[in-house]
C-alpha cells in the first residue's frame, strides 16, 4: 500500500477553484518534488494532506495518508496522523518556532507527544537524551548551548536545523518540506539540502519537497510533479522531466532555470 | 568612465563594524554585481550609495565629487543620476497612489521640468506596460508587473545608474527571467548596480562582480573570469553551493 | 504558506453587511445633523418658555413631555443634538490637530524625542478621559461649551497621538518610503503624500469612535454640572435635571437617553462602515 495516495483532489474557496483534480502517489521511502510558482496550489495540496486547510476552503476527492482517509475526517481522527504519518518543515524557520520558548523545550514537545501517543510515559532524562539525539542528528554544533537558547539567538540555518529536528522527533513516515531553503543563504541552503537528503535516506522516510526552484528540487528528489494554477501539467522522474519537458509551461520553467544555469558557466570542482 | 568610486569605506552600527575598507568602482555602461550572503554588508553598501547613511570612514565619489549629504545642490544632481529598485514589489509601491503618481515621484521631487505625463507614458512603455496602467492602483497588478512599475519609477528621470536591491529575488522563476531580460535591455542606456545573493541572476546580468564576505571584499573582477577561475576559498564555496540543473 | 491564496477581497455578503452598517450609521447621524441645523432657525417652542404643565407626560403638543418648569422637552432634546455634534466635531478636530501632529513628529523624531512623546501619550492615556477633561475644565475656571470641547479635545489627543505614532512608524518602514527618499522627496512631502493617506483609513475610524466617546464624556461633564450652562443645555444636563423626578416622570430621563444612545450608535456604525471607503485596495477590482 502506498504511503500517500491523493486522488482527484479539488480545493475550492467559494466559487474559486484553487486546486483542480490533482492526483499524486508517494510510496514508502520515495522522494517526490512538487514544483510550482505562486498561486499554483502546491502548499495548499500539502496542507490538505494533513487536513489543515485554512478555514473557508473545501477539499473534494480522496487523500489516503497511511491508510486513513483524510478528506471528510474529523480533526480528532487526524490528530494522531499528524506527526506520526506526516510532519512539516516550513519556509521561514523564524516564524515556525515559538520565539519565547527555549529550543530544547521546543524539541522536547514532539518527543513527549510521541511517547504519550504510544501510551508510555518517558522520564525527563529519557526525553532530554532524545532531544540531544535529534539535535545531534541535524548536525548542530555545541548542542548544550543551542538547547538552552531562544530561537532568535541562533542563526537562520541553525533554526532550520532545529525545525527539522522537531519534525524528525515525530518519527514521521512522510516529511513534508515546504520551501525549506528559500529564506536561507546559498551556502546554508546547500548544507540543509545535503542534510535533508541524508536524513531522509537514513531514517527511511518519504519526502514531499515543495519548491519553485528547479535545481534545488533536482538535488533532493527522484520524481517531480509540476503544478500550474492548481492543475498538474506534468509528472515523471526528475531527470526525464528536466531534460525533455513535454508541457509548454514546464519547457518555459526549465528554459528559464537553464538560462541562469548557463550564465554560471561550467560547474567548478 | 568612472561613475561612482567607493574608496576605503568603513561603516559600523554603533560599535559593531559591518564594513571594512571596501573599495570598488562603478563604470558607466558596465553592470556591476554586488554578491554576498546575509551579514556580508551588501545592504549597508547600498544604503551608503543611496545616501541614507554616512560612511564612518573613507569616501564615496560621484563623477569625481565627494558624496556630501548636506550639499543640497549636489544631492539633487546625485538623486537624479542614481535611482533605486527594491526587493519587495508589494511594499515598494504606495498602495494609495495611482501608478501615474507613483512614477511621477522623482520628477516631482527633483522638480524636473517638462511634460511629466509624456515622460511617464514613455517610462511605462520602456518597461513593457500599457499606457492605461497609469490610472490604476498597484494592487491591480501582479508581482512582476509591480516590479516593472518600480522600474519605471527608477528610470523616469533618465538616471545614469539604477541600484537594484535583490530586485528579482521575490519573483517567480518565469517572471524573474523576464525582469532580468528587461534589465538587460534597459542597461543599454542605464548602468545597473545589482545587489544580490543569487549568483545565477548576477552572472546573467553583470559584466563585473564584487564578492563580499563579512563586510570585506574577498574577490572582484570580470564575472566570466571569477566564475571560471575563482581564487578565494569563500568564492569557491559560494559557487559550489549554487544548485545546478542536472546535466 | 508559500503561495498566498488570493481570495477575492470582501465577499459580496460581507460587503452588503458593511454598506448596511454604513447606511444605518449615516441615517442616524444625518438625522441628528439635520435636526441640529434646523434648531438654528426653528424649534417647536421657545426652549426657555413655559408652555405647558409641569412634568407633563408625552402628548400631541409635547412629544417628549415637559420638564420641571413646564418647558418643552422635545425642543431641548433637538437643541441637544446640535450641542452634541458641536462638542464631538470640536473635540475631535482639536484632538486630530494636536494628536496627529505630535504623533507624526514622534514617528519621525530621533530616539530621545520619540521616547519622550511616547511616554507623554501613555501617561495622559492612563488618566480616564473624563477625569482629564474635568481637570482642564477646572483649570479654565468658567464652565462653558468651549471649555468642555477644549478639555475633551486635549484628553482625546493623547489617544490619537499614540495611534498616529504607531501607524506612521509602520508606514515609514515600507520600501516606498525609502524609494521616495531616494527619489529626492522631502520629509514634508513624504508626510503628506505617503504617511497621512496611508494612515487615514484607520485614523478616520478612530476619529468616529472618539466622536462618540466625546459626546458621552460631554454628557457626563454636564451631568456633573461641568458642562455648558442653560439655555444651551446638553443631553447630560437634561439627564441630570430629570434625575430627581425619575420616578414620577420617567420620560424626562428616557428621552434624552434615547437621543444620546442613537447618536453614539450611529457614530459607531459610521466608523465601522467607513473602513472601506478611501481604501483603493478594498474597493474591488476593475
Amino acid at each position: 500500500m502506498s504511503l500517500l495516495k491523493i486522488d482527484s483532489l479539488t480545493i475550492r474557496a467559494g466559487g474559486q477553484v484553487l486546486v483542480k483534480d490533482v492526483s499524486l502517489t508517494i510510496e514508502h521511502g520515495a522522494r517526490v518534488g512538487l514544483i510550482g510558482e505562486s498561486g499554483s496550489g502546491k502548499s495548499l495540496t500539502a496542507f490538505a494532506v494533513v487536513g489543515l486547510l485554512p478555514p473557508g476552503l473545501k477539499a473534494k476527492g480522496s487523500i489516503l495518508l497511511d491508510g486513513v482517509q483524510v478528506i471528510g475526517a474529523a480533526d480528532q481522527q487526524l490528530r494522531p496522523l499528524r506527526g506520526s504519518a506526516a510532519a512539516f518543515v516550513f519556509q521561514e524557520p523564524l516564524t515556525a518556532l515559538d520565539p519565547l520558548m527555549k529550543i530544547g523545550r521546543q524539541v522536547a514537545e514532539p518527543i513527549a507527544r510521541r511517547h504519550r501517543r504510544e501510551g508510555r510515559s518517558a522520564s525527563r532524562q529519557e526525553i532530554a537524551a532524545e532531544v540531544r539525539h535529534y539535535l545531534e542528528r541535524v548536525a548542530l554544533p555545541d548542542i548544550d548551548r543551542i538547547a538552552n537558547s531562544y530561537p532568535f539567538q541562533v542563526s537562520g540555518g541553525q533554526r532550520q536545523r532545529v525545525a527539522i529536528a522537531m519534525a524528525l522527533a515525530c518519527r514521521p513516515k512522510l516529511l513534508i518540506a515546504d520551501e525549506p531553503t528559500t529564506a536561507l543563504d546559498v551556502t546554508t541552503q546547500a548544507e540543509i539540502l545535503e542534510l535533508l537528503s541524508t536524513l531522509v535516506r537514513e531514517e527511511g522516510m518519504a519526502l514531499l519537497f515543495i519548491s519553485h526552484d528547479l535545481p534545488v528540487v533536482a538535488k533532493v528528489v527522484e520524481e517531480v510533479t509540476v503544478l500550474r494554477r492548481g492543475e498538474i501539467v506534468e509528472q515523471g522522474p526528475v531527470r526525464a522531466v528536466f531534460s525533455a519537458p513535454q508541457h509548454e509551461y514546464t519547457k518555459m520553467l526549465v528554459e528559464a532555470a537553464a538560462a541562469f544555469d548557463r550564465a554560471l558557466g561550467e560547474p567548478v570542482r | 568612465m568612472t561613475l561612482i568610486s567607493v574608496e576605503s569605506v568603513a561603516f559600523s552600527y554603533g560599535r559593531k563594524p559591518v564594513l571594512h575598507d571596501v573599495s570598488f568602482t562603478v563604470k558607466k555602461g558596465v553592470n556591476l554585481g554586488l554578491v554576498g550572503e546575509s551579514g556580508s554588508g551588501k545592504s549597508t553598501i547600498l544604503k551608503l550609495l543611496l545616501g541614507l547613511e554616512k560612511p564612518s570612514g573613507g569616501t564615496i565619489r560621484f563623477e569625481g565629487e565627494t558624496l556630501n549629504l548636506r550639499d543640497r545642490e549636489f544631492m539633487r544632481r546625485y538623486r537624479r543620476a542614481v535611482q533605486a529598485v527594491f526587493q519587495d514589489p508589494y511594499s515598494s509601491l504606495d498602495p494609495r497612489q495611482k501608478v501615474e503618481s507613483i512614477i511621477a515621484e522623482p520628477l516631482r521631487a527633483l522638480r524636473i521640468p517638462g511634460d511629466h505625463h509624456a515622460a511617464i507614458v514613455q517610462a511605462l512603455a520602456d518597461v513593457g506596460l500599457p499606457a492605461d496602467a497609469i490610472s490604476r492602483y498597484p494592487h491591480e497588478f501582479s508581482g512582476g508587473q509591480r516590479q516593472r512599475i518600480a522600474l519605471a519609477r527608477a528610470i523616469v528621470a533618465r538616471p545614469q545608474l539604477v541600484l537594484a536591491d535583490e530586485a528579482v529575488s521575490a519573483l517567480d522563476l518565469s517572471t524573474r527571467i523576464r525582469i532580468v531580460e528587461l534589465l538587460k535591455e534597459l542597461s543599454q542606456a542605464i548602468t545597473i548596480l545589482f545587489v544580490s545573493h543569487d549568483l545565477g541572476v548576477v552572472a546573467a546580468l553583470c559584466e563585473e562582480i564584487v564578492i563580499l564576505e563579512k563586510g570585506r571584499i574577498v574577490e572582484a573582477g570580470r564575472t566570466a573570469d571569477i566564475l571560471a577561475n575563482p581564487q578565494h576559498p569563500y568564492t569557491r564555496k559560494l559557487l559550489s553551493s549554487v544548485p545546478r540543473m542536472p546535466a | 504558506m508559500t503561495d498566498l491564496v488570493e481570495l477575492k477581497a470582501p465577499s459580496s455578503a460581507r460587503r452588503t453587511a458593511r454598506s448596511l452598517t454604513l447606511a444605518v450609521g449615516l441615517i442616524l447621524v444625518g438625522l441628528h445633523l439635520l435636526v441640529g441645523i434646523l434648531t438654528l432657525f426653528w424649534t417647536p417652542y421657545d426652549p426657555t418658555a413655559m408652555t405647558g404643565g409641569r412634568l407633563a407626560p408625552p402628548s400631541w403638543e409635547h412629544w417628549a413631555g415637559t420638564d420641571r418648569l413646564g418647558r418643552d422637552l422635545f425642543t431641548q432634546i433637538m437643541i441637544g443634538s446640535r450641542i452634541a455634534l458641536t462638542v464631538g466635531a470640536g473635540a475631535v478636530a482639536i484632538a486630530a490637530l494636536i494628536g496627529v501632529t505630535l504623533g507624526v513628529l514622534a514617528a519621525f523624531a530621533t530616539r530621545t524625542l520619540d521616547d519622550m512623546l511616547a511616554a507623554t501619550f501613555d501617561i495622559l492615556i492612563a488618566f480616564p478621559t473624563l477625569l482629564l477633561a474635568m481637570l482642564v475644565v477646572a483649570a479654565t475656571e468658567t464652565a462653558s461649551l468651549f471649555s468642555a470641547i477644549l478639555a475633551l479635545g486635549i484628553a482625546i489627543s493623547a489617544i490619537v497621538g499614540r495611534l498616529t505614532r504607531i501607524l506612521a512608524k509602520r508606514v515609514l518602514a515600507m520600501d516606498y518610503i525609502t524609494a521616495a527618499r531616494t527619489a529626492g522627496s522631502s520629509w514634508l512631502s513624504i508626510v503628506f503624500r505617503h504617511v497621512l493617506p496611508n494612515i487615514w483609513p484607520t485614523l478616520s475610524v478612530n476619529f468616529a469612535l472618539q466622536f462618540g466617546i466625546a459626546i458621552i464624556a460631554e454628557a457626563s461633564l454636564s451631568y456633573l454640572g461641568l458642562g455648558a450652562p442653560p439655555p444651551n443645555a446638553s443631553w447630560g444636563r437634561l439627564l441630570q435635571e430629570a434625575q430627581g423626578t425619575v420616578y414620577t416622570a420617567p420620560f424626562g430621563a428616557v428621552a434624552p437617553g434615547i437621543a444620546l444612545v442613537s447618536l453614539v450608535i450611529g457614530m459607531n456604525l459610521l466608523a465601522d462602515g467607513l473602513r472601506d471607503i478611501g481604501d483603493p485596495t478594498r474597493r474591488g477590482r476593475r
